[in-house]
This record gives structure tokens, sequence and C-alpha cells, in this order.
């Protein structure tokens, strides 16, 4: 990579495509952080937010029990994209291989990924969040909460020891948008 | 011949025994995973789960679940004192054996590993099944713990190692040198330093197992343990890796394969010393 993806994420009130994106400065607070909690903007993106909700009110088991529904349905990768499954694609923080792709048509992210049924916790997790960022916009998958893991009361079921390969996926989800949008926008 | 035996051959049981026991009453089967989803995957038949993290580990304190809790785990999981509890699970075995030695820490007198670990009850494609079994409640009662002979802390590791006796470092070799703080592909768990105790060896866990997840013959593993690292089972050996698991495989191997009766586990490990203000630590190999 020619630029490093987290030093323009640290500046990303100045990132150049942001004013691009529509309705991105109507979402945009006064001080350049984008509001998650706005009403408003909650309408929007309903899916993820379903889906964190739900995984709170679980307790252990159902918890347990709907990650490997997820795990179960994560689609097959395209197979135009099963021959690029190498290390630039991969997620470094998860030990087990996990693969993620990211493409852009028009605002919308399109998201594929692979991870082994063999490591269900961290297959589980990347399908609820392609399902979550289903017809996702650039914004709305770069305002995911960080603390999504915690959120969904995953680092309670797993364990903190557990959950921080769970977090990589989402810091790679988002820095690979930002990239896209970037190379869209150059 | 004798040197191809293991010390105590009877706490490893093979797939095939294990197949034969499944509904024998006396045998509790618990998976202890890493991955604690792989459980509801699919499981032995009437296994039950026992999460290293969830079930063994007091949420509060960084220490292990106290006697009453520990009774209301067996009984819940329909373990009785005299019950036979095989461990298995992923990792070759690894969270298995950190099970295994919990158990001992409270004493529990017959505690086995099924040789070969999930990885080879899949790979055989052995029945499994998905269904969460319950077990009328038993009465467990913890009979006097272990910890004294298997459990070591801070302080006496330090003498320990002052006194130059055997000390095991049984993580990766890039953490043992001090360039990584983690394992290669795992997340970093929070030391402040990197490196090693000093006058630690390096021996890697998974040294001791095969890959079909079988551990490694005796004789093997005197290669590496007295041939190599010159240890004798005379000897007082401290194992350690980041949070005391991987040295619990090391601790089961030295222990119960060949047969040393003084091995301990410093379950502190890495993330304890590497954040310990004047801990003694040595970097490179």
């Amino acid at each position: 990579m020619p630029f490093s993806v987290f030093g323009l994420y640290a500046r990303q009130p100045v990132l150049p495509w942001l004013g691009s994106a529509p309705g991105a400065l109507r979402r945009k607070s006064e001080n350049g952080i984008l509001k998650t909690n706005n009403p408003e903007y909650r309408d929007q993106m309903p899916k993820l937010d379903d889906i964190i909700a739900e995984m709170a009110d679980c307790d252990r088991q159902e918890r347990i029990d709907l990650l490997l529904d997820y795990a179960r349905a994560l689609p097959p990768l395209p197979e135009r994209l099963e021959a690029h499954k190498d290390a630039s694609h991969r997620v470094e923080e998860c030990q087990s291989p996990v693969y993620l792709f990211v493409e852009l048509k028009g605002d919308q992210v399109e998201l594929f990924a692979d991870a082994p049924i063999e490591a269900p916790t961290v297959r589980g997790f990347v399908s609820m969040l392609l399902k979550g960022l289903e017809d996702a916009s650039v914004e709305d998958v770069l305002s995911v909460p960080n603390d999504l893991v915690t959120q969904c009361g995953l680092s309670e079921t797993l364990g903190m020891l557990r959950v921080r390969g769970l977090g990589g996926v989402l810091r790679r989800i988002k820095s690979e948008v930002t990239r896209a949008a970037i190379e869209r926008a150059s | 011949m004798a040197e191809t035996q293991y010390a105590h051959p009877e706490v490893l049981v093979s797939a095939d025994w294990v197949e034969a026991h499944l509904n024998d009453p006396k045998v509790r089967i618990v998976e202890s995973d890493e991955d604690i989803l792989l459980y509801d995957l699919g499981h032995v038949p009437g296994a039950v789960r026992i999460d290293w993290q969830g079930d063994l580990q007091d949420q509060l304190r960084r220490d292990y679940i106290d006697a009453e809790k520990f009774e209301a785990l067996c009984s819940r999981s329909g373990i009785a004192n005299e019950t036979t509890v095989v461990f298995y699970g992923d990792k070759l075995n690894w969270w298995a054996c950190y099970a295994f030695w919990a158990f001992k820490l409270f004493g529990h007198k017959d505690c086995r590993i099924l040789n070969g670990s999930r990885k080879l009850w899949m790979d055989q494609k052995r029945p499994t099944s998905t269904e969460i079994p319950s077990y009328p409640p038993t009465n467990y009662k913890v009979q006097g713990g272990n910890e004294d002979q298997i459990r070591i802390f801070r302080d006496a590791v330090e003498a320990h190692a002052k006194a130059g006796l055997p000390l095991l470092d049984v993580r990766s070799p890039k953490e043992f040198t001090g360039e990584t703080l983690h394992m290669e592909d795992y997340p970093q768990e929070g030391a402040l330093r990197g490196g090693h105790i000093p006058g630690a060896k390096n021996v890697p866990w998974s040294r001791a197992v095969n890959e079909d997840g079988t551990f490694k013959s005796p004789d093997e593993l005197r290669a590496i343990f007295e041939q190599e690292c010159g240890l004798k089972p005379s000897d007082s050996v401290v194992a350690y890796c980041r949070i005391g698991e991987r040295s619990s495989l090391t601790w089961f191997v030295l222990t119960y394969l060949l047969g040393y009766p003084n091995v301990k586990n410093y379950d502190g490990s890495w993330t304890e010393w590497g954040n310990l203000v004047r801990a003694p630590i040595a970097r490179g190999a």
C-alpha cells in the first residue's frame, strides 16, 4: 500500500471524499464527528442496529446459538474472488484465515468474506457484519461503533481475550472501505 | 521395553476408548475449547462443555473459581467425586490440558485426556451431536486440592529462577526473545515488556504434540526435554507461557507422560511477569 490507511483515517474530518458522499455533511455534527446516536441517522441504518440490539438482549447460550446461525449462513465467496484469497486480503488480527473484500457500487459498499467453519466465532461475527451492512453506504460503515463487539454482549460471552480478533475484523472493514473510497475519489 | 511406555499411560485414552464409553455413567466427557462455538457446532455425544474462561476462572479477580463454585460446576455437569473425567478440545488439547490442570487444583482424582484431541475425533469422522446433554446433579465435594504441588506464584518463581532451577518458557521463539509480545497471529494481551524470565529455556509447547493431535512418543518426548533441555525426573521444574494455558499442556506432558513428580505451572505467566515492576527480564535467544 503506498500510504498509511490509518494515518489518513486519523485525519478523518478532512478526508477528500467525505464532502462528495451523499448526505455526508447533513449527517456530520458541528465538530466533524459522525453522529451514531442521532435518531434520524439511526433510521437509515436499521439492520446493524437491530442485530446489535438482538444480540445484546440474548442470554449467553442464545447469543452463542445466534452467532452459530450467522456462521452457518455466511454465503460462499463469489468465484471471481476465490483466486484472490491472498495475504493482502487476509485479516491479520485473526489467527484463523479470514479474508475480506470490499467493493463500491456508487456510494454503496459491498462486502464479501470467507472464514473457515472450524473457526465458528469469527465466521459468525463476519457473517453478522456482512448481513448488518448490506446496502450500507461508505459513511454507514465508518460510523459503525468501534465497540460493536462489546455492545453486542460478545465480550461478556467470549471473554476479553477472545474478542480482540473480532475487533480487528471491524477495523479491517473500515480501513478497506476508506481505501476504496479514496481510490474512487482520486 | 520399559523406555517406550508413558509414565502414567492410564491418563491418556484413545478415541476408541471414548467411543466405547459414551454411555458409561462412570465417565463424563468434557470439551474445552479456545473457540467456544465449536462445541455447539458438534461435539462428542454426551460431552459437556467447560469453558476455561467462563466456567473455570473467577469473573472478578484474576484467579480460579473457589471450591464452592467448582462443586457447583461439577454438580451441574454430572461429575461426582469418583467420576472419570475425560477432557478433549481444539488446538491439540491445549485447553483440555488447562481444564485438566484446573481440575487437579481442586484435587479431582480421575482425570484423563483424549489422545488426539477434537481434531482427531473430527478427522476420523467419529460420531458427533449438537444436543446439549443434561445430567442429574451430583453431590460433589472438593476434598483438599493439589494447588501447592502444581501451581506457583511470582515470588516463588523469582526464587526458583535465582536458584538456577529449571524453568521452561513454552511460548513461541519470537515471544521468548522479546521480538513480539504475543503469539504470531494472536492478539496482544497486554504485557508491557517483552522477553523471558532469566534462565528459562524455550521449548514451544506444540513440540510435544504430533500434527494429528496425539502426543509424541515417550522417546521423542525424552529427546526434547532430557537430551535437549537437560531435565531429569528428579528436577523441580516450572513452566510458563502467556497466561498459563500452553504451559499446562507442558506440565501435563512432564508430569504424566514422563513421570516428573515436581512440576509446577506458573499461571501468572508472561502477562504477569512482563508487567511486574523491577522483575528481571532477559532478551534474545
